[in-house]
């Protein structure tokens, strides 16, 4: 889901940042680049496909966009807590490769963003670097599975056995820069998620905007994060997204608001909503309920309700972001309380959105329920 | 060609310099006969043209109006070479300054007239050696002019004013540069030598010194001449 | 202020004189100033066009002569997470459509742009979009788009790697100032994919670009390459390349002195004539007013005059050294500020003598000219003795082995100032043995005229040594490119002996083996020997190669200085072994024995010297190496050019119509005979000395200003003394012939007094400055043309100053200088 913003990022970043001097603002001729228009010539999620692994977490670069998205919630054996988000973007600028001898001679360009969230320290770290999808600069690979761009990498470890589950990977992690690094192991704790229609997670009422879009709910993480010259011993959850797709937002949708959340119980939760520019339109809503076994059940307009209990105000960037959340999803007797670890989370890069660790709290049949994850949130102003 | 016969006339003559700002008349009809073998003293303030006025009679300058005739010769009406050549060979000149040519020896500038003049080289070298023994300064014959004396000097532009014997010496202000003693050997000079050959000179000054030996005294006054024995 | 007006009063009583010394002091400042602003724009431009592609860069991997394999760029980023740096494809078209001009082609990756560099900038005009996705999308400048009158978007044909490859124009560029905009007149900017392409660079990138700030960076870094890869400094490499014309600049430096020091004269010659009227505070106030006044109108010249100087400038260091575009003077405020601090002290300098001896001597022997004369005429044999000083100091510098460049031309300088001094003394004499023969063949005009020399003595001296100076310069300059060429004609008839050389400079691509192999097949051919020039890049600078395959005939070409032919095959055939050029040896001060340390594919290795040869194709020197040496330690088999011997019964102009016609009709290599490329040679040698030349006239102009100033002041003091002459009968016409045989007699006086030291200079000029310039060896050959030409040049300034006070004074009547006693 988190797509779109990346999309428009990407294009704006190549096309107007200087790395290192604070972002340019998104200008609107960029994003007006990004119209449908362009897509003449690329594939389109029109329809559900059935997905193949490991074979599908490969690149689809005969869609126009697909990221590979990497967050989770760590913490030291003192509970020290940190959040982490690595993410890969592609975005292809023509359908074709270019017919040409130089092996820097692409269609693919790739964006990656890298956040750490230390809670303790009230701190967070961001950093986004681009390359082109040639001459092993940036790229995927599927068999074994491999995401990099540069020496940000997220790699299959095919020296230890993966849960025998449905796409189930055993990966490491490396990133981050000289302030702040990652470097995890990761073990599939249960099968893909296919959200939406069977994998098609439809954006809006028009066919064709949609993504195909899975999910890796849940990955078990070790590893060390080295922050504030510091390196800690960490362990915790991660999560995998894994989208592609073509078309862009509506014209009338400004933004979104994106949660994964992983509850006590083993349970996890995929929601989004499509804020609709005009009061007027409803908002485009969706969502994933999955069971311990693993059973997806989807949640459609009506399902869950997203109210917004608390507001947050940059103070980097004057934006006013929501701040806390409570969710009701009836049909599982499901109420949570949904609240950012530290409210700074947001990333003033080329693109500018909040992205965010969170904890949630709340009560499902009456028992109390925990929970950690991320959130994301786009088209604030 | 007798003492006495006229050798140079003017008639009506005028000479104005074109200032700055207006016309300056300096001679407005002068009216003369210079004789033969005369001696004769032009008295006058300083400005009062006698410059002028001689180098209207050598013929350095032109008239702006009238005549002068030398020998019954317009002179005015002369071109420049011709007017050069008959001050080559009729007049000889001594002026208050600047008299000898600083880069030829005493000899040599005596020669220069002579030698001007065509006169043969042994000829003029017998004709400079007896000046310079006139003059009592056979020893300074190689010497440059700027070794001299002042008096020395001018008694040596006398000499060579009269060297190539011309018709006429002009004198401007001759002893105006001197002190008294030496005044008088030049005015000596001045009055001997030319009488040998019976030139006529004529003298500019203000000085009585040099009006007392003059045969004859004019003065000019407002642009004209008047005869002080008149 | 009243010492200023007594000043201008002064100046103004002799306006003729003042007008002159404004005029030579400011041709003087703005032949320096042409000269250094020239110089600086030059080097502006370059590192200009260093900077717009390297920005902010602290150092570069360089490769070898092929430049760096381009999958080191991603091992170091992606397997070692370097960062801060940034590729670089680099590489020249032909535009067919544009008079086949050529362009640079700068590839860059704009993902890489950590750099702030112009052309990484100006990448962010293109949308992304149009990067990738447009095929061979490009960036122009905005004023070559329109000079090329192209559209943008738009499309724009180059020929390059031997192909013809359409272009999208698809942004231009609007540069930051007008430098950039030069810098960018000539390029096209492209995606480094394109720029692979296009340049025939497949797999390769022609450096890596780093800002690094650490040393530990640095020794990480270096640890990481491989042996075929170095890095280095952009200051040293900077520092390198701008050595290689540093030699260049530093002669053109010294002529523009030379200029100066003419005009030098001049204000001295002026101030010798103030004075007479005045005390030392006041002379050297007027010397001020005229050094500010030339100053600032050398100022205005030097500008409009360095335009003209650039074009030949660019010309030379394009002919000799590197490609640079430079059309644009870069005002330096630093080229101005030495510009008008060395005219203001000059004039000082030259107003000192003067001055001071106004201040020395009894006031009323200054005012008079007699006094001054006599002072001068005592002066002459104090001057001659002293001039042993700066004779002893100009030997030590020049004569003392391991002097450097500027030592050499400081030499010269006391030289020339030696021999003003002694120039007095030299004037006396020439007049005094000239005196008896003048007197004779024009009496007493002819011996008036040799004393006016004499008589005049403070002036004259100064003006014959000034003339003198301009005179020896144009002889001794004009001997030793005389020298230079026969030296280099000489040299080229016994190097190039082959019939025809096929060359690919000028051509986008090198030279196909094949078409060697089919050229080497056509009956008639004896044999062919083929060559590549290549550069390869070090720390510690540039060396160029100059690889060929000869056999041990062809070999016999060299004309070894150290070494010879017979023993220093069989080592450079297979031994390893190199030889060196005469320059070469020179600046690195290496001789046969000794070794040079080339950086190969493996690594630095070091190659021993065979022998050190003559060459005057480059002044920074050559390394000559076998091809098959050079296979062995570098995999490039590119070939630039190739040399065909033909049979002795074979007609080569036939042969050459054929080969033109026939094998070559396809490529665009360039087919020139012996005698041709003899002639583009010695072309090149004189577009060389092109401003040189410019230079000595203008030097030369200086003095007959100069003279013209000295001799009128001279002639037209004696106006007195002319009137005396005129009413006791001199004619216009003897007077006309006094003073033009005076100032003749000083012309020549000036002639001949140039002769030695034309003679000297030029001695000077080829064994010691070109020498520590260039390390060239060569052959003095003296013809009578440059004396004659000096001779006649010094005369006829000398008679030409004359003619206008003569006709000025023969026209005056007598009696205007007389009525003004």
């Amino acid at each position: 889901m988190r797509g779109w913003a990346v999309l428009a990022a990407t294009v704006l970043v190549i096309a107007c940042s200087e790395p290192g001097t604070g972002g340019a603002q998104p200008s609107q001729s960029v994003v007006a680049t990004l119209s449908t228009a362009n897509n003449a010539g690329f594939r389109q999620a029109l329809a559900p496909v059935a997905f193949a692994f490991p074979r599908d977490h490969g690149a689809h670069p005969e869609f126009k966009t697909e990221w590979w998205y990497f967050t989770g919630n760590l913490s030291t054996a003192d509970k020290r807590r940190f959040g982490y988000q690595l993410t890969l973007f592609r975005v292809a600028v023509t359908p074709e490769p270019p017919d040409s001898a130089s092996a820097w001679a692409t269609n693919q360009t790739f964006m990656a963003h890298f956040a750490i969230t230390d809670v303790a320290g009230d701190g967070f770290y961001h950093d986004e670097r681009f390359a082109r999808g040639a001459l092993g600069l940036a790229g995927v690979s599927a068999t074994p599975f491999s995401a990099w761009l540069e020496d940000w990498r997220v790699s299959e470890d095919t020296g230890t056995a993966a849960n025998g589950c449905e796409g189930c990977l055993n990966l490491r992690i490396t990133a981050g820069n000289d302030n702040a690094a990652i470097a995890l192991v990761l073990a599939s704790m249960k099968p893909v998620v296919r959200h939406g229609d069977n994998g098609l997670s439809q954006k809006s009422a028009t066919a064709g905007n949609a993504s195909y879009y899975y999910s890796l709910t849940r990955l078990a993480t070790e590893g060390t994060i080295h922050v504030g010259g510091q390196t800690h011993s960490v362990t915790g959850h991660s999560w995998f997204d894994h989208e592609w797709s073509t078309s862009a937002l509506e014209d009338d949708q400004a933004g979104w608001d994106w949660f994964s959340l992983q509850l006590s119980g083993q349970v996890e939760l995929m929601l989004f909503r499509l804020r609709a520019r005009d009061a007027a339109n409803a908002d485009f809503v969706s969502g994933s309920y999955v069971a311990p076994d693993g059973r997806t059940s989807r949640l459609r307009r009506g399902d869950f309700a997203i109210e917004v209990l608390d507001s947050w105000t940059s103070p980097a960037t004057g934006v006013a972001y929501p701040g806390r959340w409570r969710i009701r999803i009836p049909q599982h007797r499901l109420v949570l309380d949904v609240t950012p670890r530290i409210q700074r989370q947001e990333l003033n890069a080329a693109f500018r959105y909040w992205e965010g660790a969170v904890s949630a709290t709340g009560r499902q049949r009456d028992r109390p329920i925990l929970g950690e994850g991320y959130v994301e949130l786009t088209g604030y102003q | 060609m007798a003492d006495g016969d006229p050798v140079i006339e003017l008639s009506d003559v005028h000479k104005i310099y074109p200032d700055a700002q207006r016309e300056r008349a300096v001679l407005r009809g002068i009216n003369a006969t210079f004789r033969r073998g005369e001696f004769v003293a032009i008295l006058g303030r300083s400005g009062s043209g006698k410059s002028t006025l001689l180098n209207l009679l050598g013929g350095i300058d032109l008239p702006s109006g009238g005549d002068i005739r030398f020998n019954g010769l317009s002179i005015s009406k002369l071109d420049e070479r011709r007017r050069t050549l008959f001050r080559r060979e009729h007049v000889g000149f001594v002026f208050q300054f600047f008299n000898l040519i600083p880069t030829l020896t005493v000899f040599e500038n005596l020669l220069f007239t002579l030698d001007l003049n065509g006169v043969d080289r042994a000829r003029a070298q017998r004709r400079v050696e007896e000046l310079l023994s006139q003059l009592g300064l056979s020893d300074r014959g190689d010497s440059f002019p700027d070794r001299l004396s002042g008096g020395e000097q001018q008694r040596i532009a006398v000499a060579r004013a009269v060297a190539h014997r011309p018709s006429l010496v002009l004198a401007d202000e001759p002893t105006g540069n001197l002190d008294q003693d030496t005044e008088q050997d030049v005015l000596a000079l001045l009055r001997a030598m030319p009488k040998r050959d019976h030139t006529t000179v004529i003298a500019a000054t203000h000085s009585p010194e040099v009006a007392s030996c003059a045969d004859r005294i004019v003065h000019l006054q407002d642009g004209t001449l008047n005869d002080a024995n008149s | 202020m009243i010492l200023a007006r007594v000043s201008m009063r002064n100046l103004l009583r002799h306006p003729w004189q003042s007008i002159l010394s404004v005029v030579g002091i400011a041709l003087g400042v703005a032949v320096v100033i042409a000269i250094d602003l020239t110089n600086e724009s030059a080097r502006r431009a370059f590192s200009l066009s260093n900077q717009m592609v390297a920005g902010q860069a602290t150092h570069h991997i360089i490769g070898g002569p092929t430049g760096l394999d381009e999958t080191l760029y991603r091992d170091l980023r992606v397997d070692h997470g370097i960062r801060g740096m940034w590729p670089l494809v680099a590489g020249w078209v032909r535009l067919p459509d544009n008079d086949d001009q050529r362009f640079s082609v700068i590839g860059v990756d704009p993902f890489a742009q950590t750099s702030h560099s112009a052309i990484h900038r100006s990448t962010r005009d293109l949308s992304p979009t149009e990067l990738l996705s447009v095929n061979n999308a490009v960036l122009l400048a905005q004023d070559t788009v329109r000079r090329l009158g192209l559209t943008v978007p738009g499309e724009l044909r180059v020929r390059g790697a031997g192909d013809l490859h359409r272009l999208r124009v698809t942004a231009s560029v609007q540069p930051d100032s007008a430098l950039e905009g030069q810098a960018l007149r000539a390029i096209v900017i492209t995606d480094i994919a394109t720029a692979q392409v296009i340049t025939g660079n497949i797999g390769r990138l022609t450096r890596i670009d780093l800002e690094l700030d650490d040393p530990a960076a640095v020794a990480k870094i270096r640890g990481l390459l491989p042996p075929d890869a170095e890095l280095a400094s952009s200051a040293s490499r900077g520092n390198a390349l701008q050595q290689m014309t540093r030699a260049f600049e530093v002669n053109l430096t010294a002529l523009s002195l030379l200029a100066l020091v003419v005009g030098m004269f001049l204000i001295y010659n002026t101030m010798t004539v103030s004075v007479l009227h005045e005390l030392f505070t006041s002379v050297t106030c007027e010397a001020l007013t005229l050094g500010v006044l030339g100053v600032l109108a050398g100022i205005g010249l030097g500008i409009v005059l360095s335009y003209q100087l650039l074009e030949l400038v660019a010309q030379t260091i394009n002919d000799l050294y590197f490609r640079l575009d430079v059309k644009q003077v870069s005002i330096s405020a630093l080229s101005l500020a030495k510009g008008i601090a060395l005219g203001i002290g000059a004039t000082v300098v030259a107003a000192l003598a003067p001055a001071l001896e106004a201040s020395r001597v009894p006031p009323q022997i200054t005012y008079t000219r007699s006094g001054q004369e006599t002072a001068a005429r005592r002066s002459v044999g104090r001057l001659a003795r002293f001039a042993i000083v700066p004779c002893v100091v100009a030997a030590a510098l020049l004569l003392l082995p391991g002097g450097s460049l500027y030592a050499g031309f400081a030499g010269l300088f006391f030289a020339i100032f030696g021999f003003a001094l002694l120039a007095p003394a030299l004037l006396l004499l020439i007049v005094r043995i000239t005196h008896p023969w003048l007197s004779r063949a024009l009496g007493l005009v002819g011996r008036m005229a040799g004393r006016g020399v004499t008589e005049s003595l403070s002036r004259t001296r100064v003006t014959v040594a000034a003339l003198a100076i301009a005179v020896s310069a144009t002889v001794g300059v004009g001997i030793m490119i005389t020298s230079f060429r026969t030296t280099v004609e000489h040299w080229l008839v016994n190097y190039l002996r082959a019939d025809l050389y096929v060359s690919a400079s000028g051509s986008t691509t090198g030279v196909d083996p094949g078409l060697i192999r089919r050229v080497s097949q056509l009956p008639g051919v004896r044999s062919i020997t083929t060559a590549r020039w290549t550069k390869l890049d070090g720390a510690e600078g540039r060396t160029q190669l100059f690889v060929l395959d000869a056999q041990s005939k062809a070999f016999e070409n060299f004309q070894f200085k150290h070494g010879d032919a017979a023993s220093a095959w069989p080592r450079f055939k297979t031994g390893d072994a190199v030889i060196v050029s005469e320059p070469y040896a020179y600046h690195h001060r290496r001789g046969v024995g000794d070794t040079v340390i080339l950086r190969t594919d493996r690594g630095a290795r070091e190659f021993d010297i065979a022998g050190v040869f003559y060459d005057y194709g480059s002044d920074r020197g050559v390394v000559a190496m076998h091809r098959d040496t050079y296979r062995r330690h570098w995999s490039d088999p590119a070939i630039s050019s190739f040399a065909v011997y033909l049979d002795a019964n074979i007609d080569v102009d036939r042969f050459a119509e054929t080969l033109q016609h026939g094998v070559l009709k396809p490529t665009d290599l360039t087919l020139r005979s012996n005698r041709q490329l003899r002639a583009l040679s010695m072309e090149i040698f004189d577009r060389t000395f092109a401003i040189t030349n410019v230079l000595r006239v203008l030097t030369m102009v200086i003095a007959v200003i100069g003279i013209f100033s000295a001799l009128m002041s001279i002639q037209l003091e004696r106006g007195r003394e002319f009137a005396v002459l005129r009413a006791n009968g001199f004619t216009p016409r003897q007077l006309w012939a006094l003073v033009t045989t005076e100032t003749g007699l000083l012309g020549l006086a000036a002639g001949v007094l140039a002769l030695p030291l034309g003679l000297f200079l030029a001695l000077a000029l080829i064994f010691i400055i070109n020498r520590r310039s260039f390390g060239w060896t060569m052959q003095v050959w003296l013809t009578p043309e440059h004396f004659v030409l000096g001779l006649t040049l010094a005369v006829a300034a000398g008679l030409v100053a004359g003619i206008y006070p003569a006709l000025r004074l023969a026209r005056t009547p007598p009696s205007f200088a007389l009525r003004h006693e």
